[in-house]
C-alpha cells in the first residue's frame, strides 16, 4: 500500500503504525513529504491508488469537520515541508508557508510593527491550517473576515499538479476567484502549500474593559446602551455573565472608546486568555457548538440554548456553546429551526455524534458536490468530512 | 439549435414578467458591446425580466433553443464581459432595481441586481450608513454588474473590493434552478460559492438578488490634495505613505494630462495646472486616528518633494475634488473620439518604475498616455485615446494594452484590478497563468454550466489556448509570490 508513497518521499518518510486512527478510519501509512512538489506527487498517487489522504499540519483543527467516509486513510504529515515566513512590511504583504506555525507569524508580524488577521486561535496551529478551516475566532468581525485578507495561494491537487490562484497584490480580479473557494474547505478540493496574506499596521494600543452582570439579556441590554460600536464578547460561567468590551487603535481614539464602554479596564493580556478558552479542545464526550445568525438573533439563541451557552460574540452574530456528545442532534434542529448556522468542534478522536458537523445541509449542496467531483474525481481528500458529508 | 429563433423571441414575449424584448436590428445596437467598444457581437435579442422567476423562464426557453444568454447590467464594464460575443439573448437586468429589504440593526441591505451603485448609499444614508465599494460610474452602474466583476473604486484601498462586501446572492444557474450562495447572515457553510462567484462576469451564473454588508458612516472625513514637479515624486510618495502603514480610505494618482483634460471640462476641480501629478488623499475614521495620519501624509509629501499640500476645507470644496476625479474618464472624451481604458495591478512598491516603463513603451510607438490611478492599491489605469476608424491607431493601441500588461507582471503584478478580463484579456491570461493553474478555473466552471451557455467566450481561455497561440508556452506560471 505504502510503495508508490515510498517511492516519493523516500522510505524513511513513510511510517506504518500498528493501531491509529484519524477522524474515524485507520491509518495505513504516515508519509512525510518533503517539498510542494513531492505533496503534489503523493496527492496524484493516492487518486491512482484510491486511496484517501488526511492532510495534518498542527494537527489542531482535526476534531472540526465529520469522520472520514472510509475505513482506512494515509496520514499526510506536512511537518518536513518548508515553514518559511517571508514578510515584505513596505508593501504590507507576507508570502508564508502552509507549515509555518501561526503563532510564530503573528510574532515575526508584530516585530515589524504589523498584525494579520489570522487569528492565532488554536495552540499549534499551522497558516494552512488555518486557511483550510478558517474558524471563527474572537477577533471575528464581519467588516474584517481573514479569508477576505488572502491574496494569494499555492494549492497542491488531486491530479498531482501544483497550482496558484490570486497573487501578491492587494486589488485584484483576473479570473475567478480561487482563494476564496479553498479558504475554508477543509482540504477536500486540494491541499494548501502557501499562502500570501496581506498585513496591516499594528494598533498603536489595545485594551479591554470588563463588567459584570446577573444575565446576558441584562448585559446585552447595557451594551446596546453603551454607544460603544466596537468589538465585544459575551462569557458566561457559574457567576452570571461578564462583558469584555476590547479597544484597539490610536491611543486617542481607545481613550474615546474606553469612556463609551461599560466596566472597569482589563488586564493587558487577558483579551488572549479569553481567545485561548474559546479555543481550547473539548473534554472528551463533549463538543463545542458554534452557532451563528445575524447580530440581532444573539439573545434568541442565547435563550434557546439555555445553559450551554459559554460564549457570545453579539456584534459578529456567533454563540458558543458546549454540550454533552448525545444532545448534539438536538442542537443542530434547534439551530436548524432557528435559521442558524451550526458547527461543532469535538475533541480530535472523539467517536460519531450522530448529526453533520456542519448541521442542516445547505443550499446549493449539489454545486459543492459538483465542484468536488472535479476537483477530486478519486474521492481521496478527506473524503465524507466536510458540510453533507462531500 | 433546438428552437428557431424568432420563435424562440415569440416565446421569451410571452414568459410572465418579461417587460420587454427588443429584436429589431437598430434596436440591438446598443448592445453589441459594453464600455469596451473595441470588440462587439450582435445578440439575437434583447429580453427584460423584472423577476427572479422571470429570468429563469427565459434561461429555461434559451436552454431548450441551445443558444447561449449574456447577463448584463448598465453596459458600462470595461472588458467586454456584457460583450454577445457569441450571439444569443441578452439578459438585461436594469429593470430589476428594486432594493427589497433594509436591515439596518444588521447593516445589510438586499437588492435587485439593477439597482444603480450610488442609489443604495443614498437610500441608507439616513441611517447613518453607506455602501462602500464605489467604482466611478457609479452613477450609472448596477450592484449586479459590480457583483460580476468584483467592482472596486477609489475607496476600495480601505473598504475593499465588492467582495468582503457581499454576504449572499440569489442566482439564476444556467440550468435555470434558482439558488442562494453564501447565506444573508454571512455565516455560510461549505465552499464559499459567494466568494467564487463574485467576479466570474457573468461566466456561472445571473445574479437576481444580493445581500450587501453596509458601512457605518465614518466620524471624520478629511481629504488632501498634494501636487508633485515629477510623476515618479507623486509615486514615491504613495509608495511611503504605504510604508508607513496608513491606510486611508483613498489614494489616487492623476497626471498632468488628466489634469488638463479635467480643468478644461465641467468637472474642473481646481487642480494644480502646473503640477506633473497630483495626489488626491481621503482619510476617514474616528478623529484621532484621522488628524494623526494627515499630519504624517503631509509630512510624507513634503518629504518627496511635493509643491504643495491642500487640504479641503469644507465638504463643497471636497466634492470638488472628488468630482474632477471621478469625471476624468469623461473628461478625456474632449481628447479623441475613442477611449481605452486600462487595468492593471501592481506591487504597491514597484509603482514608480513600473509607471515610467509604461509610458516609455507607449511613447515608443507614439502614444501618449493620460494616467489614473487608484495608487494605493497599486492600480493603474493609464488611458488611450484613440479613433477606432483609424486601423492603424487600432492596431497600435490593442500592442500597447499588451505590451502594459507584460511590464505589469514581470514587475509581480495582474491583468486586472477592477474591469475584469472579460473578451479583453482572456488571450492574456496565459501570461500569468500556468495550465495547472487555469485548469481549477475550467473545473468550476465546468460544474456550474456544462453546456457553455452563460456568457460564453469570457474570462478564462479555452484548454490549449495558450499552447496553441504560443507553442512554446509552458505555462509561465508567474503568479508571483
Amino acid at each position: 500500500m505504502g510503495d508508490p508513497f515510498e517511492a516519493i518521499v523516500g522510505a524513511a518518510h513513510v511510517s506504518r503504525p500498528d493501531a491509529d486512527e484519524l477522524c474515524g478510519a485507520r491509518v495505513v501509512a504516515v508519509v512525510r513529504p518533503g517539498s510542494a512538489e513531492e505533496l503534489a506527487a503523493c496527492l496524484r498517487a493516492a487518486s491512482e491508488s484510491r486511496i484517501p489522504v488526511v492532510p495534518v499540519g498542527g494537527g489542531s483543527k482535526l476534531g472540526f469537520g465529520n469522520d472520514l467516509d472510509a475505513r482506512e486513510c494515509v496520514r499526510l504529515e506536512l511537518a518536513r515541508l518548508p515553514a518559511s515566513i517571508e514578510l515584505d512590511p513596505d508593501e504590507g504583504v507576507a508570502d508564508v508557508a502552509a507549515s509555518a506555525a501561526l503563532e510564530a507569524f503573528a510574532r515575526a508580524a508584530r516585530e515589524v510593527g504589523k498584525v494579520s488577521s489570522l487569528e492565532p486561535l488554536h495552540a499549534g496551529a499551522t497558516l494552512g491550517g488555518a486557511i483550510a478551516v478558517d474558524p471563527p475566532g474572537l477577533d471575528f468581525s464581519p467588516d474584517a473576515r481573514a479569508r477576505d485578507d488572502l491574496l494569494g495561494i499555492e494549492v497542491a491537487l488531486a491530479n498531482g499538479e501544483l497550482a496558484r490562484a490570486g497573487g501578491r497584490v492587494v486589488k485584484n480580479v483576473t479570473g475567478f476567484d480561487l482563494v476564496r473557494l479553498y479558504c475554508g474547505s477543509l482540504g477536500t478540493l486540494g491541499v494548501i502549500t502557501r499562502a500570501c496574506v496581506r498585513l496591516r499596521a499594528a494598533p498603536e494600543t489595545a485594551a479591554t474593559a470588563r463588567a459584570r452582570f446577573a444575565s446576558l439579556d441584562a448585559a446585552l441590554d447595557a451594551l446596546a446602551r453603551s454607544g460603544f460600536a466596537g468589538r465585544a464578547a459575551l462569557r458566561v460561567d457559574s457567576g452570571g455573565v461578564e462583558l469584555w468590551c476590547r479597544f484597539a487603535g490610536a491611543a486617542a481614539d481607545v481613550e474615546a472608546e474606553r469612556k463609551l464602554a461599560p466596566g472597569e479596564p482589563g488586564a493587558a493580556g487577558s483579551w488572549d486568555t479569553l481567545r485561548a478558552e474559546l479555543a481550547a479542545v473539548p473534554a472528551p464526550g463533549t463538543a463545542r457548538v458554534r452557532l451563528g445568525a445575524r447580530p440581532s438573533d444573539v439573545a434568541l439563541l442565547c435563550r434557546a440554548l439555555g445553559a450551554a451557552v459559554r460564549l457570545a460574540l453579539p456584534r459578529a452574530g456567533l454563540v458558543f456553546a458546549c454540550a454533552e456528545a448525545a444532545a448534539l442532534p438536538e442542537l443542530a434542529a434547534l439551530a436548524e429551526r432557528a435559521g442558524a448556522a451550526f458547527a461543532l468542534e469535538r475533541a480530535p478522536g472523539a467517536g460519531p455524534v450522530g448529526c453533520d458537523a456542519f448541521g442542516a445541509a445547505p443550499p446549493a449542496l449539489a454545486l459543492m458536490r459538483a465542484l468536488k467531483a472535479r476537483f477530486d474525481p478519486a474521492r481521496v481528500l478527506s473524503p465524507g468530512r466536510f458540510v453533507g458529508g462531500i | 439549435m433546438g428552437t428557431h429563433p424568432t420563435l424562440l423571441i415569440q416565446q421569451l414575449r410571452r414568459i410572465r414578467d418579461v417587460a420587454e424584448v427588443l429584436s429589431r436590428p437598430a434596436e440591438l445596437f446598443a448592445y453589441e458591446s459594453d464600455g469596451l467598444t473595441l470588440e462587439r457581437g450582435e445578440p439575437l435579442c434583447v429580453a427584460f425580466p423584472t423577476t427572479t422567476e422571470a429570468v429563469s423562464g427565459v434561461v429555461r426557453a434559451c436552454n431548450e433553443a441551445g443558444v447561449p444568454f449574456v447577463p448584463r447590467g448598465a453596459g458600462t464594464g470595461l472588458s467586454g464581459g456584457a460583450t454577445p460575443v457569441a450571439g444569443g439573448v441578452v439578459i438585461e437586468c436594469a429593470r430589476m432595481s428594486r432594493i427589497l429589504e433594509i436591515d439596518g440593526t444588521n447593516r445589510t441591505a438586499t437588492v435587485q441586481p439593477g439597482l444603480i451603485n450610488e442609489q443604495l448609499s443614498a437610500a441608507v444614508k439616513p441611517l447613518g450608513l453607506f455602501y462602500a465599494p464605489d467604482p466611478s460610474s457609479q452613477s450609472a452602474c448596477t450592484i449586479g454588474g459590480n457583483v460580476a466583476e468584483n467592482s472596486g473604486g477609489p475607496h476600495t484601498l480601505k473598504y475593499g473590493t465588492t467582495s468582503p462586501h457581499v454576504l449572499a446572492v440569489e442566482v439564476v444557474l444556467p440550468d435555470g434552478e434558482i439558488a442562494w450562495l453564501g447565506r444573508r447572515d454571512g455565516h455560510a457553510h461549505g465552499y464559499d460559492l459567494r466568494g467564487v462567484y463574485v467576479g466570474s462576469e457573468g461566466t456561472l451564473a445571473i445574479a437576481t438578488a444580493v445581500t450587501v454588508r453596509l458601512v457605518p458612516l465614518p466620524e471624520s472625513v478629511r481629504t488632501l490634495l498634494a501636487s508633485f514637479a515629477s510623476l515618479r515624486s507623486a509615486c514615491e510618495a504613495v509608495s511611503g505613505i504605504i510604508a508607513r502603514g496608513i491606510v486611508p480610505a483613498a489614494l489616487e494618482l492623476i497626471d498632468d494630462r488628466t489634469i488638463a483634460a479635467v480643468e478644461a471640462s465641467v468637472y474642473a476641480a481646481g487642480y494644480p495646472s502646473d503640477a506633473r501629478a497630483v495626489l488626491l488623499v481621503e482619510l476617514d475614521g474616528a478623529r484621532a486616528s484621522v488628524e494623526r495620519e494627515r499630519g504624517e501624509i503631509e509630512a510624507e509629501c513634503r518629504l518627496r518633494g511635493a509643491l504643495e499640500v491642500r487640504v479641503a476645507r469644507d465638504e463643497a470644496e471636497r466634492l470638488a475634488l472628488w468630482r474632477g476625479r471621478k469625471g476624468a474618464f469623461g473628461a478625456m472624451g474632449r481628447l479623441a473620439p475613442d477611449l481605452y481604458v486600462h487595468d492593471a495591478v501592481v506591487p504597491r512598491t514597484r509603482l514608480p518604475e513600473v509607471v515610467e516603463a509604461i509610458n516609455r513603451a507607449a511613447l515608443a510607438r507614439g502614444i501618449r498616455i493620460a494616467n489614473i490611478l487608484h495608487a494605493g492599491d497599486g492600480n493603474l489605469h493609464p488611458n488611450i485615446t484613440f479613433d477606432r476608424r483609424n486601423p492603424d491607431e487600432l492596431r497600435t493601441i490593442k500592442e500597447v494594452g499588451a505590451e502594459i500588461l507584460r511590464i505589469c507582471v514581470e514587475a509581480g503584478g495582474v491583468l486586472s484590478g477592477e474591469h475584469g478580463i472579460g473578451l479583453e484579456k482572456r488571450a492574456h491570461m496565459c501570461l500569468l497563468f500556468s495550465e495547472a493553474d487555469l485548469e481549477p478555473m475550467r473545473w468550476v466552471h465546468d460544474a456550474f454550466d456544462p453546456q457553455d451557455r452563460c456568457n460564453p467566450g469570457k474570462q478564462i481561455p479555452a484548454p490549449r489556448a495558450c499552447t496553441e497561440s504560443n507553442p512554446r508556452h509552458r505555462g509561465y506560471g508567474q503568479v508571483s509570490f
